[in-house]
């Protein structure tokens, strides 16, 4: 692993972190709306694979989406914004935490239904492949999405077609609220993709060296013409289902043991300054200008103004106005 | 509560039109008893009250259809109430109310005011034009008034269209708008609509085929009026002697006589003091007689006949009054012979009855003479003695020019006049 | 002009349209090796290849999802649902996804996609395979929907659904595929959006699509001219946008509504159009709006049963004179 690209994952998982923790703050201020789901823990699945990715894929979200848009390349300050709820978000306004995306770097889009865009990603591989533009494209989603239609009928599709697509669950442990290992046949997900002639292999989610290293050969088998392949990274949720869960079906010390010894920005500073690949300064210096551009991205959303109730007839269809 | 519904009374019906009504809303009723009279594009039947009660509710007036089965009366006790509208069909749910129901459908915010039923047009139209909706008939199911009763209804009421309700009516009923017909006065009037009718109702003209006896009389007159050249004279005369002669006639026959029988009588007399026009004319010469056998005019249904009175001037008032009833009574009866028709010396015509003043009547060919008698007028007097001639009447001589002369003409004139004024003359 | 099948006029949609546009391909179940049920999609194939035009696993979830997802990648696919009552498989991906996409994101994506739902009754179809849905997709913002009800509608709505770039629902009734009609030759596209005035008149407003526009017309052939003609004939042809303005200077001019769509009356396009109309423009009605539907039940299999649910001729007939009156 080059420099850049480690100082790029500090970045990235940093950025990520911070933004959720002020986003969690924020949102018990009563400053933001809605209802967020917060990556927390799971940093290094966003951050690995989309390492590999080139700013015209695509990639598709779940509920949970701001690791993945921040880690496709979006811009902290509108992503802000729109979590405000303001005219300058990603959204204008329309869609809020949940429907976070942006377009412009192949983020199609944070999904409020649970595995609801595993077949917008294999579909944007079906264009890609029509198309001949050697874009691939990656679905992220949780292992209660596992258990949808939607996974079983997208990966049987993707298969049949050699679709360039690649399917990433993140394991967090926890459906909701519901553990995964009561709602879902298999101990390891990952077998599911034998049922549908792909590879699949299981990382440590939480271990950004061992994502990426499985991530790669599923990116580079779809970049040639292989066809989709399944991984699953098994991490861990550290907050609640959403800000504000009260957590009653887990206790307080599995998540505490969870922050202390499988933190996945913890296990990447312990290696990367163990191992003398960065140094204690760079890593620093990249907390401050995160912690500043998360901080600025907050005033710029607080400054932000609102839409006009009007704005809210825009954007149906592609012709203007109210239907 | 009981519905009454539209029967099915054969197998290809689908809808039934109520004819009337022979039972009212809070009539008693008793099962079996007719209520309606029912009619169908095949039949007409009488609809019997199901149950005994009292007639609660009509929804169909009399001339409205509606499909068999749905609901077109309610029985019950005088203190139910019947369903609304909407839930008396009997679809399997309220959603399955048909498309005929729905157009029976009535619009309840209207009635609930307990306002007139009426359509949202129809309220529109009538605000529009300060009608009240109370004033309106509707015409539409259960009464509903639509606005073209509104319109109607304006038609009939607004000076703006300057005609009679009878007019307009009349006008609608045609299909005519009432602003195109015209009028010599200020409004239109339904004799004006009838007149602009008419030539819509027969722009060809209509053709009545001659019957038989307007041929004759064609024949007849055309013959007269082309080959005998007629002249004319007139004259204005009192007749208080013939009025007084009338009355006592009356009197002494104990029965009805006509004023035309005294006529004759004084005709059929003065006409033997001037013999050439008690004649026919022929082309070799005149043939006089010395008995009048007078002819009368009688109208008939369809044209006129002329009986003919033998040896008139022999015959007293009352025998010429009866002989004319008979005479007259056997015309209009179509009883007449042929020898009561032929062989007349002349002829009177009166029209008096019909208020002509005078007229130029046509000469029976092949007489020489007929008298046109018109009104009399003035006021009676009690007797000729009295004074003054108070009544006069004009008598009107049309003759064959090719026989007599004015002259001649005239003195007869001239004579009957003075019998009309004094009857006693003709014996002078 | 020619004289064609409904079924060939989309074909022809879809050949002209593949060819003007290489984005444009079709996926569906059986629509390469069969040429779709009702052959309407015959011979595409053999013009386009097996890339552009895909048999897919019956996976409806998939072929949605993937659809829209083929849309946001710069493609313009046209999905077949077999047949129309199969929408229920990816209803998700209709009214969370497709219908909300464009929307929830502030107008980032276009979605130009087009779902042709083959609908309808035809030949004892009974409940899974007769229904007209429309309804439901009409109360979802965010999708067009049209319902041609003949083969040049058909051919223009098709081309315009695919050059929109907004998710159209296309209705197309199985019982219309081998009604014929004339087609104008040459290039042409029937605007979404529009109604079509038919057949105008002065006392009544009848406003139909799809087969039941065919229904009303045949009624109003039967009915003769004197009646016919005082009525004026709406297809809709667009269910949305819906055309209301054509539809409220009809009725401001006749005062009399009858609504007919082949789909349940409960909750329809005629209780949308009743509701617009009685909104904008009640006090011109001289009667009132008459819908004509479906009864709220499944479409029963039998030959005996399903004319008992279906609206029938009988009862256009009946609402025609019915409104018209007693003048008639």
């Amino acid at each position: 692993m080059n420099k850049d690209t480690l100082l790029r994952w500090y970045r990235t998982m940093m950025r990520i972190r911070i933004f959720e923790e002020t986003v969690n703050e924020k949102f018990l201020a009563g400053e933001i709306p809605g209802f967020v789901h917060l990556y927390i823990g799971e940093e290094a699945v966003a951050t690995a694979v989309c390492s590999l990715l080139e700013e015209s894929d695509y990639i598709t979200s779940t509920h949970r989406g701001h690791g993945h848009t921040i880690a496709k390349g979006a811009d902290v300050k509108r992503m802000m914004a729109e979590l405000y709820g303001k005219r300058t978000g990603y959204c204008k306004g329309k869609g809020g935490s949940m429907h976070i995306a942006d377009f412009g770097v192949g983020m199609l889009g944070a999904n409020g239904v649970v595995g609801g865009g595993i077949n917008l990603a294999a579909g944007a591989a079906l264009a890609s492949q029509l198309l001949g533009n050697g874009r691939i494209a990656v679905s992220f989603f949780g292992d209660g999405a596992s258990n949808r239609g939607t996974f079983h009928e997208g990966l049987n599709l993707a298969s049949v077609w050699r679709l360039p697509v690649v399917f990433v669950c993140e394991n967090n442990q926890w459906s909701s609220t519901t553990p995964y290992r009561e709602s879902t046949s298999v101990e390891d997900i990952a077998v599911r993709a034998a049922a549908y002639s792909m590879p699949g292999a299981v990382a440590d989610g939480n271990d950004i060296f061992d994502v990426y290293e499985k991530a790669a050969q599923m990116t580079q088998r779809a970049r040639e013409g292989g066809g989709p392949s399944l991984l699953e990274a098994k991490t861990y949720r550290i907050k609640g289902h959403f800000v504000g869960d009260p957590e009653k079906y887990r206790k307080r010390e599995e998540v505490m043991e969870q922050l202390d010894r499988n933190d996945p920005i913890k296990r990447f500073v312990e290696r990367v300054l163990e191992e003398g690949l960065l140094t204690s300064e760079d890593l620093t210096r990249i907390d401050h200008e995160t912690l500043e551009e998360v901080s600025s991205a907050v005033a710029f959303a607080k400054e932000s103004p609102f839409p006009e109730p009007t704005e809210a007839y825009e954007d149906l269809f592609v012709e203007a106005g109210a239907q | 509560m009981e519905a009454v519904v539209m029967p099915k009374l054969g197998l290809t019906m689908t809808e039934g039109t109520v004819a009337t009504w022979l039972k009212q809303p809070g009539d008693v009723v008793e099962a079996g008893e007719a209520i309606a009279e029912i009619e169908t594009d095949k039949i007409t039947y009488t609809l019997e009250a199901p149950v005994d009660g009292r007639l609660v509710r009509i929804d169909l007036a009399a001339g409205e259809s509606a499909p068999v089965s749905q609901p077109i009366a309610w029985i019950g006790q005088p203190d139910e109430s019947p369903p609304s509208a909407a839930a008396a069909t009997v679809a399997p749910s309220a959603e399955g109310i048909t498309a005929a129901e729905a157009v029976q459908a009535e619009s309840g915010a209207g009635q609930s005011a307990g306002g007139p039923l009426a359509t949202p047009f129809a309220k529109k139209t009538a605000r529009e034009n300060n009608v009240a909706l109370s004033e309106v008939t509707g015409s539409g199911p259960n009464g509903r008034i639509q606005a073209a009763d509104v319109e109607e209804f304006l038609k009939r009421l607004n000076p703006g269209t300057k005609a009679t309700p009878a007019a307009a009516a009349l006008a609608e009923e045609a299909g005519l708008d009432v602003s195109t017909v015209p009028s010599a006065g200020e409004r239109v009037r339904r004799a004006d609509v009838q007149r602009a009718l008419e030539p819509r109702r027969h722009p060809e003209g209509r053709l009545i085929p001659h019957s038989a006896m307007r041929a004759s009389i064609a024949n007849r007159m055309s013959e007269s009026w082309g080959t005998i050249p007629h002249v004319t004279v007139h004259r204005t005369s009192p007749v208080d002697g013939l009025m007084a002669l009338h009355r006592r006639a009356k009197e002494t026959a104990q029965a009805s006589v006509s004023l035309t029988a005294v006529l004759a009588c004084l005709v059929s007399r003065t006409l033997l003091k001037y013999p050439a026009l008690n004649a026919h004319y022929e082309s070799a010469g005149c043939l006089v007689f010395d008995d009048v056998d007078l002819g009368v005019a009688v109208s008939v249904p369809g044209g006129l006949v002329v009986p003919v009175i033998r040896d008139a001037n022999r015959k007293c008032i009352p025998e010429l009054a009866e002989e004319i009833r008979g005479l007259s009574e056997r015309a209009r009866s179509g009883g007449l012979e042929l020898k009561d028709l032929e062989g007349g010396t002349f002829t009177i015509s009166n029209l008096g009855m019909y208020d002509v003043d005078g007229f130029t009547p046509i000469i029976v060919p092949p007489q020489v003479g007929i008298l046109g008698v018109g009104r009399t007028t003035g006021a009676a007097s009690e007797s000729v003695e009295s004074g003054a001639a108070q009544q006069n009447m004009t008598v009107s001589l049309s003759f064959d020019h090719r026989a007599v002369d004015g002259a001649y003409a005239a003195q007869f004139l001239s004579a009957l006049a003075r019998s009309l004024a004094d009857p006693l003359q003709v014996l002078l | 002009m020619r004289n064609i099948t409904f079924a060939e006029a989309t074909l022809e949609a879809m050949r002209e349209e593949m060819a003007r546009d290489a984005r444009v391909f079709v996926m569906g179940e059986d629509i390469a090796r069969q040429g779709g049920i009702f052959g309407q999609f015959k011979g595409l194939p053999d013009a386009f290849g097996l890339e552009r035009v895909r048999d897919t696993p019956i996976s409806e979830t998939a072929i949605v999802g993937a659809g829209i997802g083929a849309a946001l990648g710069g493609t313009v696919p046209v999905i077949d649902m077999h047949f129309a009552d199969f929408i229920g498989v990816a209803m998700d991906e209709i009214l969370n996804q497709m219908a909300k996409i464009r929307y929830m994101f502030g107008g980032q994506a276009n979605l130009p996609l087009v779902l042709r739902a083959p609908d309808g009754v035809t030949r004892s179809g009974a409940a899974q395979h007769s229904q007209s849905l429309e309804a439901l997709f009409m109360h979802i913002p965010g999708l067009k929907v049209v319902a041609p009800s003949n083969p040049k509608d058909a051919k223009g709505l098709l081309k315009a659904a695919i050059r929109d770039p907004n998710p159209v629902i296309y209705f197309e009734h199985k019982d219309l595929f081998r009604q014929r009609g004339e087609v104008p030759d040459g290039e042409y596209v029937t605007p979404i959006g529009e109604a079509s005035v038919v057949q105008e008149g002065g006392r009544l407003t009848v406003v139909s699509y799809s087969r039941m526009m065919t229904q009303v017309q045949a009624v109003c052939k039967q009915l003769g001219d004197e009646i016919a003609g005082q009525v004026e004939l709406i297809d809709l042809r667009s269910i949305v946008p819906m055309d209301t303005e054509t539809i409220l200077a009809s009725v401001r001019k006749t005062h009399r509504l009858l609504i007919v769509h082949e789909a349940v009356k409960r909750g329809g396009v005629g209780a949308e159009i009743a509701a617009v109309v009685a909104e904008r423009t009640i006090e011109y009605l001289d009667a009132p709006i008459v819908r004509i539907g479906a009864k709220p039940f499944p479409v029963p299999f039998s030959p005996a049963l399903e004319p008992a649910v279906i609206p029938q001729e009988r009862e256009i007939v009946e609402a025609i004179r019915g409104l018209l009156g007693a003048r008639i």
